[in-house]
């Protein structure tokens, strides 16, 4: 890890840094910056000008207009503002421009470093399949199944019998539940490889379709990585990340409560040989998909970036991830070795966002009071202040909150713990959610799937949103509205009248 | 002071008595019996914009947003909205709103976002459930549709506009 | 013992009271409630707040003996006086009695408002009437008379100094009329109410015209047709509340302010909309009520008068947390021209705001008087001149923004430099002229048009150039008769910080025993 001396401007190894992004993680990158001595600028759309990110920096330039394309994403003009303010160096953040080799190119060619992976590495895991095909040649499991379509049922019945049942015959240009049949029997092939061919025929005029094996318990486990400019490739074990809903994730942990030490290993040398076949710069996530009854894993993707969910893997492993990219960037090497890094603990990440807990719908508006968690081993990453206005134009995400403790059990205690603390009004926010997941039985014996917030939580309101009697909140309601009512009253107002005292003066001068 | 209050689908009556050291609230939900609090205004606190609620020995931080006859109340990070009103509230937030004469019934913007596809016109008469337009907010469209047979008197916005919450997007009239 | 002596004679007080309270007997109450139309006590309970209703000479009873009336007695004689408080605000009140005697007007129903009215113009404070009768107490003959006579004389001596509303609900006619029509705002409910000096029957017989009561003037005649009414109401409870909410914006009386309410709005809210709402072409209309809702504190306008005349809006509204008289020509109606009706309207609205010291804010788009012959033989120089007397007489401060289209001499009355207004703002949109481009360039350029080869061609050239010169609001800026020229986003800011400016405004008139408007 580091010898650390204290930074300095002069022995920091960038002057400054231009932050690409917004919202929390801008400020995370500010942070770091800050530990290092780095000058920041930020940049800010329309929307964004009382953004927190914009106050912590030490300049701020003006982008755009509010919508992402014509600001966060627009990189020619932030490319241009690199260069005004003169920096070293451009921190991407985590979506936008993060992952686009375009930009990293632009960024080469202004003579700014791009503090992030290769557009190279980018590239060859931009698109799924070329991406499967790199892991394969790698050695990385992949999810077995038929190598593309499956014309006849004889054909159907041989893929069956390679990869072993259950299945999932799947139309090839389906979607949204409609083609896709799981198999559990195999005399349920036939019929269920002709429903899923006419339901192609029909829904997407496609009839293709192809076979994969089902995955009974799927979890989503990733593995962080990270490599140098040297050839150095190390894993920082894996998170967990299988709280979901529709592909977004809610809450994450380190280490998973299902992976065997020996397969998570496994896991970590798939990862690093993943990443080493492409010789891969930086910090990056390979995403596996987990079956908890087998406990086999199989890639999915790979994410060339910093994750929302990096910092439980600081917590656990005690590595401060974006300085890492920052002196990687700079041509060092990785501050660490393999046999360096240990889990200690677990970290638990609570993503709050402006949503309602029981709709799901987004839940932009003005911040009233917020009041973050305070003690002891707890991180929090937000952007919330009271009288910030959350915009319509970005990730609902507003803060994260992040737990650490010796045990599983007293990282959730403490998230619990947290998450009562956590005043936030004026918006809803999903920590009723939170702390509805975090009670319940499968999360507490860690053997939720990825399908546990559509299973548990879809339809029905958080039980913690019950938790205060409504007729609290209609007393609170009751008064408050005698109170308007009342100061309608004008003898609140305790105006002098000038009749009275009018009448006295002329009555003296008659 | 009386008023009758809604909570999602209950209906309460309500009836608040401030004395000089405490409120009287009486709160009855639709066909129960009338239930009494007697609450000392030392338990019911503003501290700046929020109110520290001392309450059946638990202790709330409460925020209420909102005026006239809608509240939205946050309490341990949930909500709920209320409307509360009585016969004069009614009639001033009527007036508030230009008028309020004839049968204005209308669509409003649940929240701040942009009006992305308009799919119905003017005159048009809707079935229930057909949808009327797509809002986008915090990169997510959401489809607004009808809630009743209605016909279309208006659509007060364009497609890309941008609208406040609680702005009016489309008044309607009875088929 | 003495205890004793006092629960009975307590007990005979209670008796007594009850006696008062029954009325005109459950029979004649239950008939009156047919309909929703609800009992003269219970019109007070909603008039004022909870509790605070004192009654005055609950046992006064008629003294007449004609037509075996002093067998007709019955304690308070059909009227209910007394005062109570309209959000914390003193107010005194009279609430006939339809039960009693058709609520009919005796000698004593005069002395007892009376008395209230007394009260109200030695203590500053408004005077609201509720009525609801069948006219003079016949039996009583002329005494009645004096008593409506009483009653006029009060309502023209408290007029100005303190506020006075009147309630119709239920019948009023005959002499009756008058004294709700000398006060200064007039509510009537829907179906259940009427004015007339003379009723159907009467007309039959005189000039053979069938009319129905409703029709002669209800409430939709009265707000519509001849403005006597300037508040409508669907039954008693709404016309009741409505008072209510007219109360907040006016002063007990000539000397104070009303008192200044917090808002939740903030002084310099920009009006983005306002910079979209005037159209390009100065012929398309557009609502000035909605430049209104967007300039007032939180969108609320109280309008009144509001289907009479609707060619000018006149309401009140509150800026920054202080109440204003609102002006405004109605673009939508009649191109917001000034008509007799609208001319005597404003007129009235704006004395009373001059009286009670309310500050006039006047938003202006007027292409001129209304032309016609009708107008012309009905009077619109006289009606035309309360407008411009109103507005010059009045010492309150005045801001008129002038949005569109001022020309000729109804730029002049509505609210200009020229007539004591304090301060002109006017849109970049504003074309302040003598008259519009077109008939300007007819008049001036006329041999010119006739001689061109194209007279069409020619008078659109010259049209063009009229406007180019003159439909804007800089000529009359570089004069001084605007004050400034304002991006209409900044309307609600640059109208509160005149407001501001203007608070101590002191301003005499010459001393006179009063002038002579153009009645």
């Amino acid at each position: 890890m580091h010898s650390h001396e204290i930074s300095t401007p002069q022995n920091a190894p960038f002057k400054k840094i231009l932050i690409a992004n917004r919202g929390e993680i801008a400020i995370r990158v500010t942070r770091a910056c800050r530990e290092l001595g780095i000058a920041t600028v930020a940049v800010f759309s329309d929307a964004d000008r009382e953004s927190l990110h914009v106050f912590l920096a030490d300049e701020a330039y003006h982008i755009g207009p509010s919508p992402s394309k014509e600001s966060y994403l627009n990189y020619k003009k932030i490319i241009e503002v690199a260069k005004k303010a003169n920096v070293d160096a451009i921190h991407p953040g985590y979506g936008f421009l993060s992952e686009n080799p375009v930009f990293v190119r632009a960024c080469k060619e202004a003579g700014i470093t791009f503090i992030g992976p290769t557009p190279e590495n980018m590239e060859s895991m931009g698109d799924k399949l070329s991406a499967k095909a790199l892991m394969k040649k790698a050695g990385v499991p992949l999810v077995p199944g038929s190598d593309g379509g499956v014309e006849t049922v004889e054909e159907a019945l041989v893929v069956a019998k390679k990869i072993g049942l259950p299945i999932i015959i799947k139309a090839t240009a389906g979607g949204g539940g409609k083609g896709m049949r799981v198999v559990r029997h195999e005399s349920e092939i036939e019929s269920a490889f002709r429903a899923c061919r006419s339901e192609g025929q029909n829904y997407f005029a496609n009839p293709t379709v192809y076979i994969e094996r089902f995955i009974n318990d799927p979890k989503h486990i990733e593995i962080q990585v990270f490599g140098d400019t040297h050839g150095n490739v190390v894993h920082l074990f894996e998170r967990e990340c299988s709280v979901q809903r529709r592909h977004q994730k809610i809450i994450e942990e380190s280490p998973s409560p299902s992976v065997p030490m020996d397969v998570k290993l496994k896991m970590g040398d798939c990862a690093v040989r993943a990443a080493k076949s492409i010789g891969y710069v930086g910090a990056g996530t390979i995403e596996f998909i987990f079956d908890n009854q087998t406990k086999e894993f199989f890639f999915m993707e790979m994410n060339t970036r910093l994750q929302v969910e990096h910092p439980i893997t600081e917590l656990v492993i005690g590595v401060d991830l974006v300085k890492e990219q920052i002196f990687v960037a700079k041509g060092n090497k990785l501050s660490f070795k393999q046999e360096d890094i240990k889990q200690k603990g677990h970290a638990i990440e609570a993503r709050i966002c402006a949503e309602d807990p029981t709709t799901y719908k987004p839940s932009p508006g003005l911040i009233r009071a917020c009041r973050h968690p305070q003690g002891p081993f707890l991180r929090i990453d937000s952007y919330a202040y009271p009288g910030y206005e959350v915009p319509i134009y970005y990730d609902p995400m507003i803060a994260k909150v992040i737990t650490w403790g010796d045990t599983r059990e007293e990282a959730i205690d403490r998230m619990q713990r947290a998450l009562a603390e956590f005043v936030l009004t004026g918006i809803k926010t999903n920590i009723v959610l939170h702390r509805t997941i975090l009670g319940h039985e499968k999360f507490l014996d860690g053997s939720y799937t990825t399908q546990f917030i559509e299973k548990n939580f879809e339809v029905l309101e958080p039980q913690m949103f019950r938790e205060v009697n409504d007729k609290v909140f209609l007393i609170a309601a009751a008064i408050t509205a005698y109170e308007d009512r009342k100061s309608k009253d004008v003898r609140r107002y305790n105006v002098r009248s000038n009749w009275r005292s009018l009448s006295r003066k002329i009555q003296l001068r008659t | 002071m009386y008023f009758e209050a809604e909570l999602k689908d209950k209906k309460y009556k309500v009836d608040v008595h401030e004395e000089r050291h405490s409120w009287k609230v009486s709160l009855q939900q639709d066909g129960q019996d009338w239930q009494h609090y007697d609450i000392s205004k030392t338990d019911f606190k503003h501290a700046e914009e929020y109110v520290s609620f001392l309450f059946d020995g638990k202790s709330y931080l409460i925020d209420v947003l909102g005026q006239d006859t809608e509240y939205t109340v946050f309490i341990r990070n949930s909500f709920r909205t209320i409307k509360i009103f009585n016969d004069e509230m009614l009639l001033h937030e009527s007036l508030k709103k230009g008028g309020g004469a004839g049968s204005n019934i209308e669509l409003k913007a649940g929240m701040p976002g942009k009006v992305i596809e308009i799919f119905v016109k003017e005159g048009e008469i809707v079935k229930a459930g057909k949808p009327l337009l797509i809002m986008e907010a915090m990169k997510m469209e959401n489809e607004m549709r009808a809630s009743s047979d209605v016909k279309i008197k208006q659509i007060c916005i364009k497609q890309g506009d941008s609208v406040e919450n609680g702005a009016v997007l489309i008044r309607f009239e009875k088929p | 013992m003495q205890e004793n002596v006092m629960q009975l004679k307590i007990q005979d007080l209670e008796k007594r009271n009850d006696k008062a309270f029954a009325g005109g007997g459950a029979d004649k109450i239950a008939k009156h409630k047919q309909g929703g139309r609800l009992t003269a006590r219970e019109r007070v309970e909603v008039l004022v707040d909870p509790g605070s209703f004192v009654e005055t000479d609950r046992f006064m009873t008629h003294r007449c003996t004609n037509f075996g009336m002093e067998k007709n007695k019955v304690p308070g004689d059909g009227i209910i006086t007394g005062y109570g408080r309209i959000n914390g605000k003193l107010i005194y009140l009279s609430s006939q009695d339809f039960t009693v005697n058709g609520g009919s007007m005796s000698r004593t129903q005069a002395n007892k408002i009376c008395k209230v009215m007394d009260l109200a113009l030695k203590n500053g404070a408004p005077f609201i009437s509720i009525n609801d009768s069948g006219g003079a107490r016949i039996q009583e003959g002329i005494e009645s008379l004096g008593g409506y006579a009483d009653i006029f004389t009060r309502n023209v001596l408290s007029s100005g100094v303190i506020p006075q509303i009147t309630a119709i609900m239920g019948p009023c006619a005959g002499g009756a009329v008058y004294s709700p029509s000398i006060t200064d705002f007039v509510f009537m409910v829907e179906n259940t109410s009427y004015m007339f000096v003379t009723g159907p029957d009467v007309i039959k017989t005189v000039t053979h015209e069938d009319v129905t009561k409703e029709d002669l003037g209800g409430a939709v005649t009265h707000s519509q047709k001849s403005g006597v009414c300037h508040f409508t109401a669907t039954d008693d409870k709404h016309c009741l509340l409505l008072i209510r909410e007219l109360m907040n914006f006016i002063p007990s009386n000539n000397l104070d302010d009303s008192p200044t309410l917090g808002t939740k709005d903030t002084p310099d809210r920009i009006n983005e909309a306002l910079n979209k709402l005037i159209p390009d072409n100065p012929k398309k209309p557009y609502d000035m009520l909605q430049v209104i809702s967007e300039v007032v504190d939180e969108g609320y306008f109280l309008e009144v008068h509001k289907n009479f005349a609707q060619n000018i809006i006149v309401g009140y509204a509150r800026m920054n947390g202080r109440p204003v008289g609102i002006v405004a020509n109605q673009p939508q109606i009649l191109a917001g021209c000034l008509n007799i009706d609208a001319s005597r309207k404003a007129a009235r609205f704006i004395r009373f705001c001059d009286a009670f010291n309310i500050p006039i804010v006047s938003f202006v788009d007027v292409p001129g008087f209304l032309p016609g012959r009708d107008q012309e033989w009905n009077g619109i120089i006289t009606h035309g001149a309360k407008l411009l007397y109103a507005y010059a007489e009045a010492t309150v401060p005045k801001v008129t923004v002038i949005t569109r289209k001022a020309y000729g001499g109804a730029y002049i009355v509505m609210g200009s430099k020229l007539l004591r207004s304090d301060v002109n703002l006017a849109y970049p949109s504003a074309e302040i002229a003598v008259m519009g481009a077109e008939g300007a360039v007819n008049i001036i350029h006329r041999e010119k048009i006739a001689k061109a080869a194209d007279p069409a061609a020619e008078k659109a050239k010259l049209t063009a150039e009229y406007e180019q010169m003159f439909s804007n609001p800089y000529v009359s800026a570089e004069l001084g008769y605007t004050d400034e020229v304002i991006e209409p986003a900044l309307t609600r800011k640059r109208v509160i910080d005149s407001l501001e400016m203007l608070r101590n405004k002191r301003e005499i008139n010459p001393p006179k025993k009063h002038g002579n408007i153009p009645l």
